[in-house]
């Protein structure tokens, strides 16, 4: 995956801008097709309408009690598949590529299990996503150099550098309900999940590039409002994890390995809390609309670091719409 | 009670839905984009990545004590470029780069201290269009052919593609050159790619396996900081080997890649090596983007023939010299590919 550099100016970069993301741009441009653009438009405006989101969930949170009981009801049901879409706006700076901060409106796909037993509740999803990245400063990253032939004469040859991102999150957990601490209206659940997650930069400039598998602590707090809509709160954060980023030289070449196998096998640090940050939490609404399928909106913020071998940093708020059934 | 829970949860998702203009408070303070922090943040990154600087015997301090001021004192992006390209014009080194995002300054290059000109030793068209016989285009950058029903001719500019594509395309060549009596490979126009490659399409002219490189790449702050020597063995690859001669055909533009595919070739017993001194520039080398957009490449490594002699800046010298006129070129002659056609 990493090739030497040419040295011949802006031909050196010119082979290495490729991006090779067909496999999964097809799955998401199939899922996203016909709500794609409102998806994004809705993300990039809670970054605008934030207070009026608030204000129009307020709203919700005083209307009347109805359906309460068929709430109760679906938020108890055993098994329950979940398929989301969303946006997560994120911002986010490596400086093993670059002092600059960049930012990304990725686009993803969720699909989740929950299995509710008898004193806690089983939780799994995939989550996988795509998108763009560009300078947050407006910085271009059009990239000019001089090329003269042998009959001299010169011409100026530029490439348009496109960066993007793609990954993905595997999570599998468990968590406990408090049952001395709940009430009619609340519930709060303890536990963890194991996650594996990857993110990766297609071509020749491995921004944001890493891979983790965590140990998660994970709590949920449950709300029952006033109309009897559910609200889920969430928090997680790693304990422990096994990080995978480039090395050092930014540059895995081995010899008869290819440079994604080197960058698997020879670049894996245990990190615990102190060295490895994923901070995340999450609220859920569920607007049911009958006893067994609800429609969901939940938003998401995170934010991540990790120091090795030079600091990346990451923070990102993700706005996803839903169904449970 | 109902209306004091719901206000507090209602205030909580305020805060919450706040936190969605954060994200570049929580990314933390960026640079000033000045000039003077842009020759820190190069010179910066180039002390702790550059893996030559005791190859080369060079006093990265000095170039920081005599350009810092420099740097302080340019006004525009043109000053910007002279100090950077100034400073980095001591490493005299083809892998290390200037990329601007301005088009009246392009580009530069440290080896060529500037623009890298035009080649005036080589055109791959003369060849094709004045010598061969017959050509199989693989794609761009690769392909083969015959100069005579006798000699075959393999000709790569680069391996840059993975290495699926050119087990394969050294499949169909090995199968469509195996009567010929000798092959000439030409990689006067080589400009680099993977190693891996350059590895294995050597191997598919070896008869044994021998070391022919070795390598070693920055892993930490200071000049001597290395990660443990890698070794690398040209044998014996693919479904089969072309054992009889082979002319091997570089030029001062051979680079890259395509001088570690010189190393390997080299340590086949078949092959003569004709030509030019190839270009000297050997490491891996990384792309970083500077605070005003600007990229440049830093090489990481230390790379070191069989006898386990640096040629950075040096380049290897051909077993037989030959370089073509510029005059001859531009009239489709060739006097360095006929010298290898009658060898």
């Amino acid at each position: 995956m990493k090739t030497k550099i040419i040295g011949q100016g802006i031909a050196a970069l010119s082979d290495a801008f490729t991006l090779k993301k067909e496999a999964l741009e097809k799955v998401l441009a199939i899922s996203f097709s016909k709500i794609k653009s409102y998806l994004l438009q809705a993300a990039t405006a809670s970054l605008k309408f934030s207070l009026l989101i608030a204000l129009a969930i307020m709203a919700l949170i005083f209307t009347n009690r109805a359906h309460a009981q068929q709430h109760e009801d679906f938020l108890l049901k055993k098994n329950q598949f979940s398929v989301e879409i969303g946006a997560n706006y994120i911002k986010m700076v490596d400086f093993q590529y670059s002092p600059n901060m960049f930012q990304s409106l990725r686009k993803n796909v969720q699909l989740g299990y929950t299995n509710r037993l008898r004193k806690g509740i089983f939780s799994t999803h995939l989550n996988v996503y795509m998108g763009n990245l560009t300078p947050s400063s407006g910085l271009g990253l059009d990239y000019y150099g001089m090329d003269t032939d042998i009959n001299g004469v010169e011409t100026v040859d530029s490439i348009s550098l496109k960066l993007s991102q793609i990954g993905f999150d595997l999570e599998i957990g468990y968590l406990h309900e408090l049952k001395k601490l709940a009430t009619s209206r609340t519930a709060l659940y303890l536990g963890g999940s194991l996650e594996e997650s990857f993110n990766y930069a297609p071509g020749f400039i491995f921004i944001g590039t890493i891979n983790y598998g965590a140990l998660n602590a994970k709590a949920r707090f449950d709300y029952l409002l006033g109309n009897g809509k559910p609200l889920m709160f969430g928090l997680s954060v790693p304990l422990v994890s096994l990080v995978t980023r480039m090395p050092y030289h930014n540059s895995p070449n081995y010899p008869g390995k290819s440079g994604i196998a080197g960058f698997f096998t020879d670049n894996n640090h245990v990190e615990t809390l102190n060295h490895f940050q994923n901070l995340r939490f999450s609220v859920k609404y569920h607007w049911l609309v009958s006893k067994k399928f609800a429609f969901d909106i939940a938003y998401q913020g995170s934010w991540f670091h990790y120091y090795r071998p030079e600091h990346l940093s990451q923070a990102g708020s993700q706005l996803s719409l839903g169904f449970t059934f | 009670m109902k209306n004091y829970i719901s206000i507090r949860i209602g205030t909580f998702i305020m805060l919450l839905l706040s936190f969605t203009s954060c994200e570049e408070m929580m990314v933390g303070e960026m640079l000033d984009n000045s000039n003077e922090n842009n020759f820190r943040v190069m010179w910066e990154k180039f002390d702790s990545h550059y893996g030559l600087f005791l190859v080369k015997d060079i006093d990265w301090d000095a170039v920081s004590a005599s350009h810092l001021p420099l740097a302080r004192a340019a006004k525009t992006e043109e000053e910007l470029f002279s100090v950077l390209s100034s400073a980095l014009s001591t490493l005299n080194d083809q892998h290390v780069n200037i990329l601007t995002t301005n088009p009246s300054l392009g580009d530069y290059n440290s080896g060529h201290n500037g623009h890298i000109p035009a080649q005036e030793d080589y055109l791959f068209e003369s060849v094709r269009d004045h010598y061969l016989i017959e050509y199989h285009e693989e794609n761009e950058n690769f392909g083969y052919g015959k100069l005579t029903e006798d000699i075959g001719y393999i000709h790569a500019s680069s391996y840059n593609d993975n290495i699926a594509f050119f087990k394969k395309a050294m499949d169909k060549a090995m199968r469509a050159l195996a009567s010929t009596k000798k092959i000439v490979f030409d990689i006067r126009d080589h400009a680099g790619g993977s190693d891996n490659v350059s590895k294995y399409i050597a191997g598919r002219f070896a008869t044994s396996k021998k070391l022919f490189m070795t390598s070693k790449k920055r892993n930490g702050p200071a000049h001597d900081n290395f990660e443990n020597l890698i070794e690398w063995y040209v044998e014996p690859e693919g479904e089969s080997q072309y054992t009889k001669p082979v002319i091997l055909l570089t030029t001062s533009r051979t680079i890259s890649a395509g001088e570690t595919f010189l190393f390997a070739m080299r340590e086949n017993d078949n092959v003569i090596h004709m030509g030019d001194t190839s270009a000297g520039a050997f490491t891996d080398a990384i792309v970083f983007q500077l605070l005003n957009g600007w990229a440049i490449t830093v090489g990481v490594g230390d790379y070191r023939g069989a006898d386990g002699k640096s040629y950075e800046g040096i380049g290897i010298a051909p077993h037989i010299y030959s370089i073509n006129q510029k005059a001859e070129v531009l009239k489709g002659v060739d006097k360095t590919l006929e010298m290898a056609i009658g060898y």
